[in-house]
């Protein structure tokens, strides 16, 4: 018996890691490729840098071109306000939507459901165009508004399933110690939603973080530009500039991998916390 | 543990407001108050007012967006008034979509460097160039502002010359030949073109590749069709407005097949003919210029992408692409010589005094000395009589300025008038015919029907 | 007199809870959703200076237009497919990440790492993957099938868009997977445990129903997604093999920007969206019903 789940466990493992090497080889492509050369990685992608030619080169020009500090500065910026409007606002008007189950909160919902199959291109041009004639572009703000309108549908759906399970008992003994409705969110339900606010928070922090499109779209002077925006400045009308870029996206993604590892630990804070309740 | 995760973000954001302002200065105000499209109060524009304008340039040559940047920069020393904004754009596609927007959010840009297409789709946007306005465009070369002019009005001035044609690695082919036995004017029929590839192969040496890409086949290989038709522009647009009113049809042209069966036999000694429709533009830029074929059917802009190789071969020269078998005819020992990009204005969307700053940035950058060694230290080729004769090109913009000289080259001045999605849709088809998928007479069908479908 | 304070408080609230989002909301996507719609019955299109009223012309012309119904069809297919394969990879790598294994930390921050680059980025190294590093492997192993790229077949393109897909999100679906199954009650999994229910069991009987809001989720999104894939699509293969693999949002793109059709290309997008909306609306409201309220 105990041979039979030895063995059994041993293929799991097996299986685990094997995926993880498919999961994780474009990873060691980019980050061995970020002190090669390009020609280098054309011609042999798995190799790994010569060591004689180990060097920072690729993330001191991809560091200037990109302008990154001034980047990394708006994209911070912009990330976090956005998040935080989203997340504060949408979890609010969630648990509005499933603790009043009027005619009107439904097709509220269904309308937020159906907006996230809205192909962006379908409103792209009149977004842009209304904005334009009200001489709002060109600012971090706007698109800060922008990202909280359209983060509203995703992270509304996602706390809409997830306030249901949280029993109305709990909410009805601070009602009758005499909670208002908003302390009795703020205060009870809120906290017991960490796990999922972190969960939508890393999932927007992702998005927001490597957008592309909306920003080049909002943002028109070189200043404001994210670090999305700079990164495709390695992108030639023919061919593209492996070395800088893989160094460019490397230094990227090293804040938000920071923010990842540091949201996991608040997940099992959330289960620590569910078990002690 | 809430409090201090709050404290942590909001040092975040304060960390990240000061390092965003203090990391350069910043030439917008955020407010969405810009300074383009809105009409200056007060003033109208004598011609030498010191007030400061801004303007905007928006650049579709990706490769170079650093060189308008510094060229930008050289102008606001000289002279402190004007302020230019670069617009750059990266990815291809995103292109068209990026300038439809900026004109749909009414923040068109005062100028731009665009294809001519664009200058044929915006020409109701764009300023004309005339006498008065811009005198300095008579500097340029005969013929050269032809590709920007729709209606007789120049919308358009042009900056860069390239060409394409075969490119050959002439280390290469001296091993083949024996050094200094091979002439480039002696392929001037399909023949001798065949004669050489024969060689190449004989002696292990893959002769040609292809670029399995729709803007080569179809951009630049399949306008070759249009534009031998005869030297003059009309008579390529000619051609296919006959094809559109379906009085032609284009296998009905001699010179279509001709160019089908030298296509046939471009792929039958295709280096890429495994796998024709990879397109990896690094891979096969590399593969040429590590030698590992003799031609290549590419254009001088290839250049670019080797500088920043080693151990490379640097001396390349062009062939032509010869249609029959005839040598007196028109393209058989000719190179094409392409006027691909144009520098425009736009009227809509801004004011007189910033149309006037973008005539003068364009005079100062395409006809004075200073502004000219901005293009000419990143290769290129301008074509305007003051250009200084000393400069050393690459060997491939020198072998095109050779067949240039003698008057050997391919008027593409129909290139000009071919808009929207005709690489694409034309080039998807030459990528069917070369991976086999259809034949010559489907082929010919399905460029025929294009035309007709589009209005 | 208490009835009318009630609806006073609960319009109050309404405001409270509901106004700033509902605002950003239909400021961003609403009206510019309606001004869009609005467009497709004139000539507009950001090149022209001036435009009038064509009525259903737009419209008419998208049933004429071949190709956007073909690519319709394959877009369903890579849905079904990337839908399916994604979900099940992630619920079983959230189940395996959620039970007792060593390493389970860095394994989930490993499967989650994908989500990290944005789309195009992605495109472009998994597009590189195919054409050099898949065909040198197909040339060590002498394996036929893999010597030429995956993405100059149009049947193989397809495949590749799908595997990208899978790679791409089962990550992002594994997060929501491991936060139901972390936002189990503990109490339901010790009854049940008690009540003998082990393994399989308890995950058929116990875990599966009360992940149900996880699963609406992430089948939702990957439907939604699936159909508006645009940048994978573009930097992967670019349609290509000529064309083949345009998508549903990649065709609708092209005829708006490209071809400069761009009231045709709004009208595609409209018709889109309603026959996917009804689809995914749908497939939400019916799968709500077997919610369950702890």
């Amino acid at each position: 018996m105990k041979e039979r789940t030895g063995v059994l466990k041993f293929f799991k493992y097996v299986l685990i890691y094997l995926l993880l090497i498919v999961f994780l080889m474009p990873f060691y492509l980019m980050v061995i490729n970020s002190f090669k050369t390009t020609q280098e990685f054309v011609s042999n992608p798995f190799s790994l840098p010569d060591a004689k030619k180990i060097g920072f080169n690729n993330f001191i020009s991809a560091f200037e071109k990109m302008n990154f500090l001034k980047a990394i500065g708006n994209s911070t910026v912009i990330t976090v306000i956005s998040i935080f409007l989203i997340l504060l606002t949408s979890s609010m008007a969630a648990y509005f939507l499933v603790r009043h189950k009027w005619k009107i909160n439904k097709i509220i919902f269904a309308i937020l459901v159906a907006s996230m199959i809205v192909p962006f291109q379908a409103i792209m041009i009149p977004l842009v165009s209304i904005y334009g004639k009200l001489n709002l572009m060109n600012s971090k703000w706007i698109l800060m508004f922008m990202y909280m309108g359209f983060g509203q549908a995703f992270a509304i759906f996602i706390f809409h399933g997830f306030i249901k399970n949280i029993p109305l008992e709990m909410e009805e003994s601070g009602l009758i110690d005499g909670c208002s409705k908003v302390q009795s969110f703020f205060q009870i339900v809120f906290p017991l939603l960490r796990p999922v606010l972190v969960t939508v928070l890393i999932l927007d922090v992702l998005w927001i973080w490597n957008d592309y499109l909306l920003p080049s779209l909002v943002l028109l002077s070189p200043a404001e530009r994210t670090l999305p925006l700079s990164t495709y400045s390695f992108f030639n009308t023919y061919s593209v500039d492996y070395a800088p870029l893989m160094a460019g996206i490397v230094l990227t993604i090293i804040p938000v991998v920071i923010v990842y590892l540091f949201s996991q630990k608040q997940i099992i804070h959330g289960v620590v916390q569910g078990a002690i309740k | 543990m809430k409090k201090r995760l709050l404290a942590m973000i909001l040092m975040l954001v304060i960390a990240a407001v000061t390092v965003t302002a203090c990391g350069g200065k910043t030439a917008d105000t955020g407010s969405g108050g810009e300074t383009v499209g809105t009409t200056d109060p007060g003033t109208s524009g004598g011609a030498d007012t010191k007030k400061p304008v801004k303007i905007t340039y928006f650049n579709t040559s990706a490769e170079v967006n650093t060189m308008f940047e510094n060229m930008f920069k050289r102008y606001n020393e000289l002279y402190p008034h004007v302020t230019i904004e670069l617009i750059p754009t990266g990815i291809g596609e995103g292109q068209q979509e990026k300038l439809q927007s900026l004109y749909a959010s009414g923040n068109a840009p005062t100028f731009m460097n665009v294809d001519p297409a664009n200058v044929i789709e915006y020409q109701d946007h764009l300023l004309e160039f005339t006498e008065e306005n811009a005198p300095w465009l008579s500097l340029a070369t005969d013929g050269a502002v032809d590709g920007g002019t729709f209606d007789g009005k120049v919308l358009g001035a042009p900056w860069s010359v390239q060409g394409y044609a075969l490119l050959y690695n002439k280390r290469v082919v001296d091993e083949i030949f024996g050094k200094g036995n091979f002439d480039p004017a002696s392929i001037n029929t399909r023949d001798a073109l065949e004669e050489f590839f024969e060689k190449c192969e004989a002696a292990g040496v893959p002769a040609t590749m292809l670029h399995g890409a729709n803007w080569s086949l179809g951009g630049h290989y399949l306008t070759l069709v249009y534009a031998v038709q005869g030297p003059k522009t009309e008579d390529g647009t000619g051609f296919i407005d006959k094809i559109k009113s379906g009085e032609v049809n284009i296998e009905d042209s001699p010179i279509f097949q001709g160019y089908m069966d030298t296509f046939d036999l471009l792929a039958k000694y295709n280096y890429n003919k495994s796998d024709p429709l990879v397109a990896d533009f690094n891979r096969d830029a590399q593969a040429f210029a590590e030698g590992k074929c003799a031609t290549f059917f590419m254009g001088d802009w290839l250049w670019t992408t080797l500088v920043t190789m080693e151990n490379i071969d640097t001396e390349y020269g062009f062939i032509p692409v010869p249609w029959s078998n005839d040598p007196s005819l028109y393209g058989n020992s000719e190179v094409v010589m392409v006027l691909p990009k144009f520098q425009c204005i736009n009227k809509s969307q801004n004011t007189p005094e910033q149309q006037q700053a973008a005539l003068d940035a364009l005079g100062w950058m395409l006809t004075e000395p200073e502004g000219q060694q901005f293009f000419l230290d990143a290769g290129f080729y301008m074509p305007y009589k003051n250009v200084r004769d000393d400069i050393e090109y690459n060997s491939m913009t020198t072998s095109i300025a050779e067949y240039a000289q003698k008057g050997k080259t391919i008027n593409l001045g129909v290139f000009s008038y071919i808009s929207g999605d005709v690489w694409t849709e034309t080039g998807n088809l030459m990528l069917k015919y070369l991976a086999g998928a259809i034949d010559r007479d489907e082929l010919a069908k399905g460029i025929n029907d294009y035309w007709r479908s589009i209005r | 007199m208490n009835r009318k304070n009630k609806l006073l408080g609960n319009i109050g609230n309404f405001i409270l809870f509901m106004g700033p989002s509902l605002f950003a909301f239909a400021c961003v996507l609403i009206i510019p959703f309606l001004y869009g719609i609005y467009l497709t019955f004139t000539d507009y299109s950001p090149i022209r200076i001036t435009y009038e009223f064509v009525g259903f012309s737009n419209f008419r012309a998208v049933f004429t237009d071949k190709e956007f119904w073909q690519q319709f069809l394959k877009t369903l297919g890579y849905v079904l497919y990337s839908t399916i394969f994604c979900n099940l990879l992630a619920f079983i790598l959230a189940y395996l990440l959620t039970s007792n294994i060593r390493g389970r930390n860095f394994l989930r921050a490993g499967f989650f790492t994908p989500n990290l680059i944005g789309g195009i980025v992605l495109g472009y190294i998994w597009k590189f993957i195919f054409a050099n590093v898949v065909t040198k492997l197909g040339e060590t192993l002498d394996y036929q099938p893999l010597k030429t790229s995956f993405l100059t077949h149009p049947d193989r393109a397809i495949v590749a868009m799908i595997i990208v897909t899978v790679w791409q999100y089962a990550g992002y679906l594994m997060i929501i997977y491991i936060a139901g199954f972390v936002g189990i009650p503990r109490e339901v999994q010790e009854a049940s445990e008690i009540d003998g229910a082990t393994g399989l069991k308890k995950l058929f009987s116990v875990t599966i129903p009360l992940m149900v809001p996880s699963f609406i989720i992430c089948f939702f999104i990957m439907i939604s997604r699936g159909f508006m894939t645009y940048d994978l699509n573009l930097a992967l293969t670019n349609g290509q093999p000529y064309g083949s693999t345009r998508l549903a949002a990649m065709h609708i793109y092209q005829k708006a920007f490209q071809a400069n059709e761009y009231g045709i290309g709004q009208a595609e997008a409209i018709i889109f969206f309603i026959t996917v909306a009804i689809a995914a609306v749908t497939q939400v409201l019916l799968t709500k019903k077997f919610e369950v309220e702890a």
